[in-house]
């Protein structure tokens, strides 16, 4: 008797991803147009890049569904929870810099940013938090400055304007 | 100036290499903004230099933590920590920075000696040619790659996909950019490699806390004896040959070389039975190895254009970011690019012997610094860098998303490597496949003529069908052994 399927709940998953995206491109470049084979239009290449990519993943998956695929066997990653909380923070850290920034401007940002990045990392003590923040935000603006490269003065060039 | 940025580019390069987490990769798409108001010339000498420091660098890690900085020194760990648990961790990192300075060497003059020839040869080649050259080496990565060969062809062609976001390279038609008006120059090499390579290296390191148990160097006892240099010589030479060569085949690269090494070593040796257990010869020849391949795989990213690992994907996406264009045609267009490379090789190596050995309690020093600290000043200095190279948030959010991406591939086991080649080689593959057809009035057989284009199709297929076939029969072995488990 044949063992049960063996893929994991992550690889079923990005199979499936991988089976819209494959689709979607496909769909997308027949509509920029194929052109014909002695012109190729914009949408030949990614035309036959989506189906390719379809019919692996469609491949991939049923025979990692029938359990005949090479790909991982078992269970799949499994993190605990504290550990996808503190991940988790790290990327809207990430994130909030990239949204925050022009609104905001570099310093207040990079400050927020840092002290959240250095508590999820596991510094404990709040002063060494804002102490440590506070020294790379002041080294890295004067630093990338000296260098040429402009941050958004933000919200502290309204406080220094009269 | 240009020895400035060669020695910042080694001194980056040994830290890099030195410190567990963030790969050559990784540094040199975090410092690649850097470098874009600098010449192109000086932005190239700087990223090489990263890109052999951390060969250096790797080690000192490994002999003296057991850690490998990076990927191609994964083999030193095996004799070079035996050694330093010895008391001989002197002698140890003395002969991996001597067999990497003559691996470094002997690549350095090899590659003149072939470049030219390479680059004459390359003048005649057409768009099949080099559509048909870049295809063999997208083939090869998927046959070298980690995890299954599918899983290497899904990541070959989603890189070649995510190439073909923003302007078609032939129509200068948008494609697939959603109306922003960020994407029409594509998704960037530099955000998406940044993400893949910097900030999924984080998320990963943040996951554990490793500990290092870093054994002291005694220095006083640095310098090999005569009977260490004896036993190093045959594996040295023969760890740069071999090197070398590693580094000229798409998909070889220095992990291959330095375990390929290894292996040989292990073979020829009188005593294998020392290997593992604190033969010098199995320092010697890997690490000469991992440089030499460094210096080989400048070969065909310089004669041909075509890169054969993603490092020198990178190397080439910068050397376009800066308007310049590898290939057969780079030593007669910009020699003070090529010339510059070379110069800062030799300047570069000589510099690394220098850093690597009277430096090497301050990589010790830094290797004690808490990753607590270390793991948010890598993520800063890649938000720093995606800001700064065009002051658009869009480029940060591209990063924070390839990130979170290269994390779950990571985790579900696909390799990224061939991502990022694909990534970089797509529009020109794309080019070059249209432009054939466009040439051939839209027949087919234009790739399959010689003596160049045919054979190397069929060369790449053939090896597509044995990747697929050896999957097949381990895939046949597998269901066939567990079939017997549960019939007995």
């Amino acid at each position: 008797m044949r063992a049960a399927a063996f893929m994991s709940p992550g690889r079923v998953v990005s199979h499936l991803l991988w089976l819209v995206l494959g689709a979607g491109v496909a769909i997308g470049s027949y509509r920029l147009g194929l052109g014909r084979v002695e012109r190729p239009g914009p949408g030949f290449f990614p035309f036959l890049l989506g189906s390719l990519f379809f019919a692996l993943a469609l491949y991939s998956f049923f025979k990692g569904l029938l359990g005949t695929g090479e790909g991982e066997v078992g269970a799949g990653p499994s993190l605990e929870r504290a550990i996808y909380g503190k991940l988790g923070l790290v990327v809207a850290a990430l994130l909030g810099f990239a949204f925050l920034i022009e609104p905001l401007g570099f310093v207040p940002t990079a400050f927020l940013t840092l002290g959240i990045l250095f508590t999820a990392a596991g510094l404990r003590r709040w002063w060494s938090v804002t102490l440590w923040s506070a020294g790379v935000v002041t080294t890295t603006y004067f630093l990338f400055t000296y260098l040429g490269v402009r941050f958004p003065a933000g919200v502290l060039r309204h406080l220094s304007t009269p | 100036m240009t020895l400035l940025y060669c020695f910042a580019g080694v001194f980056i390069g040994t830290l890099v290499g030195v410190l567990p987490g963030i790969g050559p990769m990784g540094a040199m798409a975090i410092l690649l903004p850097s470098t874009y108001g600098l010449p192109p010339a000086a932005s190239i000498i700087m990223l090489s230099g990263i890109y052999y420091g951390a060969m250096y660098g790797g080690s000192t890690t490994s002999i003296l933590v057991n850690i490998p900085g990076e990927a191609a020194s994964v083999i030193t760990c095996l004799d070079g920590y035996q050694m330093a648990r010895a008391g001989r961790a002197g002698p140890a990192l003395s002969i991996a920075a001597f067999g990497s300075f003559i691996g470094g060497t002997f690549s350095i003059v090899a590659l003149q000696f072939l470049v030219f020839p390479l680059s004459d040869a390359a003048l005649k080649f057409g768009p099949p040619e080099f559509f048909a050259l870049m295809c063999l080496g997208m083939t090869i990565l998927t046959y070298l790659a980690r995890g299954t060969a599918v899983d290497a062809m899904l990541m070959v062609l989603l890189g070649l996909i995510l190439g073909t976001v923003g302007m078609d390279p032939i129509l200068g038609t948008p494609r697939f950019h959603f109306g922003s008006t960020s994407l029409l120059d594509g998704v960037g090499l530099v955000p998406v490699a940044m993400g893949l390579f910097g900030i999924s290296e984080v998320l990963f390191a943040l996951e554990r806390e490793v500990v290092r148990d870093i054994l002291q160097a005694r220095l006083a006892k640095s310098l090999p004896t005569r009977e260490d240099w004896r036993r190093s010589a045959g594996p040295i030479g023969r760890g740069s040959l071999i090197g070398f060569l590693c580094g000229i085949i798409p998909g070889g690269g220095a992990v291959m070389s330095s375990f390929l090494s290894y292996s040989i070593e292990k073979r020829l040796s009188k005593r294998p039975e020392e290997f593992g257990c604190g033969a010098i010869e199995g320092v010697a020849g890997p690490e000469s190895a991992n440089n030499a391949a460094a210096g080989g795989a400048f070969v065909p990213m310089l004669a041909l254009g075509i890169p054969p690992s993603p490092i020198m994907g990178l190397l080439l996406g910068a050397l376009m970011i800066h308007g310049v264009t590898p290939g057969p045609l780079l030593i007669s267009q910009h020699p003070e690019i090529f010339w510059g490379v070379i110069a800062s090789m030799y300047i570069g190596n000589a510099m690394l012997v220098l850093l690597n050995l009277p430096l090497v309690g301050i990589w010790v020093r830094v290797l004690r610094i808490p990753s607590r600290l270390l793991l948010p000043l890598i993520l800063f200095c890649c938000l720093i860098g995606a800001y700064s190279a065009n002051n658009n948030p869009t480029e940060v959010v591209i990063m924070v998303v390839f990130g979170v991406v290269g994390y779950v591939l990571r985790k579900l086991k696909y390799d990224m490597a061939p991502l990022i080649m694909a990534l970089v080689l797509g529009p020109l593959i794309e080019a070059n496949f249209r432009n054939s057809l466009i040439m051939s009035d839209g027949r087919f057989r234009i790739f399959l003529q010689w003596p160049i284009s045919g054979p190397v199709l069929m060369f790449a297929a053939l090896l597509l069908v044995s990747t697929t076939f050896s999957a097949y029969r381990k895939n046949k072995a597998r269901m066939d052994s567990s079939g017997l488990s549960e019939d007995a």
